[in-house]
């Protein structure tokens, strides 16, 4: 069993809104003090050079300077970061996008906007190895 | 159980029991409808840390009280209670009338907002289209115009082609790709 409060996180997001229910979820609801974010790619990896090295990477996938597949090739270019379990972030309902996200080498992805009490159980589902596309509810 | 006994209960709640209620198992079966109306009343309290947390024990029990303590908190202004709601009337009311979700969305919390969109358009009910239409030009967050255009195209006909066209030069890129799909989506006009 995975104890979610003891790993880094870093979310990177451009809207203000999904940055607050993500504070309120992981921050507030369950506890976790280790959560930095960025809202928005630019200089990226500069940025993310800064930090510890992060266990869980959240990317929203439709943000400005770099959209999510742009920035997940970034990190995967840095062997620092190859045990980092990244996860995309999406509202979109399209398989497709599915598709895509699973074969350019995310870890999983979670549909927006979240809800409080799903989030933890496919974080931790993800973190176990299980396959979570959680893309349409 | 004694009200004394509830308010012990209450104040043992921590925030991480909202997504994790292992050691409220045991509690949560002992509880009789009279307690279970003492919570609903706690709900209510001014005292907003109490309220939130009998809220959470609230929502992990399946009765009548608990889910009319629910309708009402869907618009309720805390950060919390409105999101506590909605998992519950989910969770405990799947065939919930749309129109308690239509009624809130214009007043409950931006961070719920989203979610209760997505819930209008998977229900497909097409009575929400006027909240929608108004709720849309007031939508700061990206995240909240691109649901409600997602919903607009999927419930609408050719009355929301002229509000979603004004989309496809939104600032956000994801939502001028999402409205150029609602459009595809609405039913040609005849005309």
């Amino acid at each position: 069993m995975h104890d979610l409060q003891a790993y880094h996180y870093l979310y990177v997001e451009d809207d203000p809104l999904s940055r607050e229910v993500m504070q309120m979820i992981m921050g507030t609801a369950m506890g976790i003090e280790t959560l930095t974010i960025f809202d928005d790619s630019s200089n990226f990896m500069e940025r993310l050079q800064g930090l510890m090295v992060p266990h869980v990477i959240l990317l929203d996938i439709h943000m400005k300077p770099h959209n999510g597949f742009e920035v997940l090739d970034m990190i995967r270019q840095d062997s620092r970061y190859n045990s980092t379990t990244i996860i995309a972030l999406t509202a979109s309902v399209m398989n497709e996008e599915v598709t895509q996200l699973r074969e350019r080498g995310f870890n999983g992805a979670i549909a927006k906007p979240l809800s409080i009490q799903a989030f933890p159980t496919l974080l931790r589902q993800i973190l176990e190895g299980q396959a979570v596309w959680h893309i349409a509810d | 159980m004694k009200s004394i006994v509830i308010d012990e209960l209450i104040d043992s709640i921590e925030a991480l029991d909202m997504v994790a209620p292992g050691k409220l198992t045991l509690a949560i079966q002992r509880l009789n409808t009279e307690d279970v109306a003492l919570l609903a009343e706690r709900v209510h309290h001014e005292n907003r840390d109490r309220s939130w947390k009998a809220a959470v024990i609230l929502s992990y029990v399946n009765h009548p009280v608990t889910l009319e303590t629910m309708r009402q908190l869907l618009t309720a202004n805390h950060p919390f209670l409105g999101h506590i709601a909605f998992d519950t009337l989910e969770r405990y009311a799947p065939d919930e009338d749309i129109q308690t979700f239509v009624k809130a969305l214009p007043q409950s919390i931006a961070t719920l907002q989203p979610r209760l969109v997505r819930l209008i358009e998977k229900r497909g009910d097409k009575r929400a289209i006027p909240v929608l239409m108004t709720l849309l030009p007031k939508a700061k967050s990206s995240l909240l115009r691109l649901t409600i255009i997602q919903a607009l195209g999927v419930l609408g006909d050719d009355e929301v082609r002229e509000v979603i066209e004004g989309y496809v030069e939104d600032d956000d890129h994801h939502v001028r790709k999402r409205a150029m799909i609602a459009l595809e989506q609405l039913t040609p006009s005849e005309r």
